[in-house]
C-alpha cells in the first residue's frame, strides 16, 4: 500500500499524457509524447512488479517506436491539419467507457491472492518450474518453454512484419544495396563535419551499448532480460551509429544481405530447435528430449539456443525497418536554414508518385 | 467494489477510452496510430494490474541457501507469470504491428500525396468516378 | 552509523527532486526554447544524478556499483542528446526570444555595431510585492497538495 500514492501520480501523468497527445497538432511533439506514454508505464510496470514487461515496453515502446514514427514523419507532414469535435465519436467512446466501467463491477480486487487468475497454471508454473526447468527467472522458462510454441509465433509475426516493411518500402536508391564502397569525403552525412561532440561520446557508448546488449541476452535466465530486449537495445547501438555518421556507414558494416539473412536465420534456429527436439524422440519443442536422463539440461540448452534466435530475428528486423525507411527519398527538405547549416551537396529529390499503377477497370 | 480496491481498473479504462478516441475522431493517419499504440498500452496495463499479487515481488526466484544447494524460496508470494509472458508478447507483436502500419502510411502519402484521412477518401472517390464515367 | 548514512541519503534525494521540481518548472515558465533547454538539460544531469546517488547510500555495494554506472550513462548520453537538440535547432533556424539578452543566432550585418550591454529590466519589483506574490503562489501549492493528499488518503480510507 505504500506505493499507492506513486502508482496513483503516474497514472495521472498517463491520462495527461494521453489527452495531450490527441489534441496536439505539431506531430513531432505527439510523437516524443509517445515515448514519454510508453516510459511511464514501463514505469509503472516495474511497480507492478512486471519487471520483464517494463524491460521491453522501455526498450521497445520508448525506444524503436519513437524512433520509427520520427522516421516516418520525416517522410510525410509533421503537422496535423485541425479536424473539428466529432459527437458521434465522443459518443461512442462514452458508451463503450460506460459499459466497461459496469463491466468491472464484478472483476476482483486489485492484488487479490484469491482471484481467479491466479488459480490456473501461473500456479503451477511458480510451484514446479524450479524442478521442471531450474531457471530462477520463471517469466524465461514459461516464455521459453512452457508457452514456447507461442514465442515461435511471435517470432514469426516480427518476421512477418520485417518481410512486409521490405515489400512496400524497399527502393532502388544509392543506399541500400550499394556495395561497400569507401565514402567519399564530400557525401557524408552533412551534419557529421559540425558534430564532434555528439560523434565522440557515440564512439565512447557503442561498444558499452553492444556489450550491454550481449549481457542483457545471456542473462534473461536470472533476472529480467531475453532475446528480445537484447535484439533490441543491440539494433539501438547500430541505429546510434547511423544516427550520426549516415546510412552509408552503416550499410558498410551491417550490409543489407547479412541482415536478410539474419532475420530468417534466427526464426530458422528456432524452428530448428523444436524439430531437433522431435528428432530426438520428444515433441515438437520439448528440449528435455535432448537429455533425456538429466532433463532440465536440455532445458537450459534449448532455452539458450530458442533466445539466441529470438535475440537474432529481432534486432536484424529492426534494423532492416530503420534502413528501409531512411533510405526512402525524401519528399522535401526543411525550408528555413540557420546560420551554421551546410551548404546543400545534392539537388532535392523529386516526390515519388505511382503513376505506373492504374486501377483495373471494375 | 470500492474505489480503493477498483481504481486501477477505472484509470485503465480511461486510458483505453482515450486511446479509441484518437483512433476514431482524429483524421491524420500518424497521429490515428499513435492512438492505437496508447490504445495496446493501457491493455497491456489491465492485464499487468491482474496479475499483480498484494504484497508479490516480481516472479523470479529468491534463493535460499547457498551455491549449487540453493533452492528457491517458496514460502512468498510472487506475482502471476503468465500475464507478464503475455503481454511481452503483446508488446513486440504490437511494436511489429506498428512498424507495417507506419510504412503503409509512407505510400500512402506518396500515392495521395497526404496523410489525412478525409483527403485519401475523396481522391479515392474522385477516381472512381472519373473510371466510370 | 547507517542512521547517518540515512540521512545523508535522503538529503541527496531531495536535492534531486529539487532539480527535477525546478527543472519542470523552468520548462513551463522560460520564455524561449534555449533557456527551456537549459531546464530540461538540467533535469537530466543534476535531478537524475542527485536522486541516483542518494538511493545509493541505502543500497549494497554491487547496487552501489549499477546506480553509479548508470549515473555516468546518464551524464553521458542526456547531456549530449541536448546538445545535439540545441545544435539542430540552431541548424534549423530557431531565433532565440529572450528580450533580455542580445540574440546570437542573427548574424550582425558587416559594419554595425552590436551592444554589448544587457538592457537593464522595466522596474525591480520591490520587497513586498516580492513577498505577496511569492506567498499567493506558496499558498496555492499548499492548497493542491493538501487536497490531493486529502483525496488520495480519503479513497484509500473508502
Amino acid at each position: 500500500m505504500s506505493e499507492l500514492p506513486l502508482e496513483a501520480v503516474l497514472f495521472m501523468f498517463l491520462l495527461v499524457v494521453g489527452i495531450v497527445v490527441g489534441r496536439l497538432r505539431n506531430l513531432f511533439g505527439a510523437a516524443m509524447l509517445t515515448g514519454i506514454f510508453s516510459f511511464l508505464s514501463a514505469g509503472l510496470f516495474t511497480l507492478l512488479t512486471a519487471v520483464d514487461v517494463a524491460f521491453t515496453e522501455a526498450a521497445v515502446g520508448a525506444g524503436i517506436s519513437t524512433v520509427l514514427f520520427l522516421a516516418t514523419l520525416a517522410l510525410t507532414d509533421d503537422t496535423e491539419r485541425p479536424s473539428e469535435r466529432s459527437w458521434l465519436a465522443i459518443g461512442v467512446v462514452s458508451v463503450t467507457g460506460l459499459a466497461l466501467f459496469f463491466g468491472t463491477f464484478d472483476m476482483p480486487s486489485f492484488g487479490d491472492p484469491e482471484a481467479p487468475i491466479h488459480k490456473g497454471v501461473g500456479q503451477h508454473y511458480l510451484m514446479h518450474s524450479w524442478d521442471e526447468i531450474g531457471l530462477p527467472n520463471v517469466v524465461t522458462s514459461v516464455l521459453a518453454s512452457y508457452r514456447g510454441y507461442d514465442t515461435f509465433g511471435e517470432l514469426a509475426v516480427v518476421f512477418t512484419a520485417g518481410i512486409g516493411v521490405l515489400l512496400l518500402l524497399r527502393s532502388k536508391s544509392a543506399v541500400m544495396g550499394a556495395k561497400a564502397k569507401p565514402i567519399p569525403a564530400r557525401s557524408r552525412a552533412p551534419y557529421v563535419r559540425e558534430m564532434p561532440i555528439v560523434r565522440a561520446v557515440a564512439k565512447v557508448m557503442l561498444p558499452f551499448i553492444m556489450l550491454f546488449a550481449l549481457y542483457v541476452q545471456a542473462h534473461g535466465d536470472f533476472g529480467p532480460g531475453g532475446g528480445f530486449q537484447a535484439g533490441v537495445v543491440f539494433a539501438a547501438a547500430f541505429i546510434l551509429y547511423g544516427l550520426v555518421w549516415g546510412p552509408r556507414a552503416v550499410q558498410r558494416i551491417a550490409p543489407e544481405r547479412l541482415l536478410e539473412g539474419g532475420m530468417a536465420f534466427g526464426l530458422l534456429l528456432y524452428g530448428g530447435v523444436g524439430v531437433a527436439a522431435l528428432f530426438a524422440g520428444g515433441t515438437f519443442l520439448d528440449y528435455s528430449a535432448f537429455t533425456p536422463d538429466h532433463p532440465s539440461h536440455g532445458q537450459h540448452w534449448g532455452i539458450f539456443l530458442v533466445e539466441l534466435g529470438v535475440g537474432i530475428t529481432v534486432s536484424a528486423v529492426m534494423l532492416v525497418i530503420y534502413f528501409v525507411f531512411t533510405a526512402r527519398p525524401r519528399p522535401r527538405l526543411p525550408k528555413k536554414r540557420g546560420p551554421l547549416a551546410p551548404p546543400r551537396l545534392t539537388a532535392v529529390p523529386e516526390l515519388p508518385v505511382d503513376h505506373s499503377k492504374e486501377r483495373p477497370a471494375p | 467494489m470500492t474505489l480503493a480496491t477498483h481504481w486501477h481498473y477505472w484509470v485503465v479504462i480511461a486510458l483505453m477510452m482515450t486511446g479509441l478516441h484518437i483512433v476514431i475522431a482524429r483524421r491524420n493517419y500518424v497521429k490515428k496510430l499513435m492512438g492505437l499504440s496508447i490504445f495496446q498500452v493501457s491493455v497491456i496495463m489491465l492485464y499487468v494490474t491482474m496479475g499483480k499479487v498484494e504484497g508479490g515481488t516480481a516472479p523470479v526466484y529468491v534463493m535460499k541457501g547457498e551455491g549449487h544447494d540453493a533452492v528457491p524460496n517458496l514460502e512468498i508470494a510472487y506475482s502471476n507469470p503468465v500475464p507478464h509472458v503475455l503481454m511481452l508478447t503483446a508488446i513486440v507483436v504490437g511494436i511489429a504491428t506498428m512498424a507495417l502500419g507506419l510504412a503503409l502510411v509512407v505510400r500512402i502519402k506518396e500515392s495521395y500525396g497526404s496523410v489525412e484521412d478525409d483527403v485519401v477518401i475523396e481522391k479515392d472517390r474522385a477516381e472512381e468516378e472519373a473510371l466510370e464515367s | 552509523m547507517t542512521l547517518a548514512l540515512a540521512i545523508i541519503g535522503t538529503v541527496c534525494l531531495a536535492g534531486g527532486v529539487f532539480f527535477c521540481v525546478v527543472g519542470g518548472i523552468g520548462l513551463i515558465r522560460l520564455p524561449d526554447f534555449y533557456s527551456r533547454c537549459h531546464a530540461a538539460g538540467m533535469t537530466d544531469s543534476a535531478g537524475a544524478a542527485g536522486i541516483l546517488v542518494g538511493l545509493c547510500f541505502f543500497a549494497e555495494p554491487l547496487v552501489i556499483a549499477k546506480l553509479l554506472t548508470v549515473v555516468a550513462f546518464i551524464w553521458l548520453s542526456s547531456v549530449v542528446s541536448t546538445h545535439a537538440l540545441v545544435k539542430a535547432a540552431y541548424a534549423r533556424g530557431v531565433k532565440m526570444d529572450n528580450p533580455r539578452v542580445r540574440d546570437w543566432t542573427v548574424r550582425p550585418e558587416k559594419g554595425t555595431e552590436v551592444e554589448t550591454t544587457v538592457p537593464k529590466a522595466a522596474k525591480a519589483p520591490s520587497l513586498g510585492e516580492l513577498a505577496g506574490v511569492v506567498g499567493g503562489r506558496v499558498g496555492v501549492g499548499v492548497g493542491v497538495g493538501v487536497g490531493v493528499g486529502v483525496g488520495v488518503g480519503v479513497g484509500v480510507g473508502v
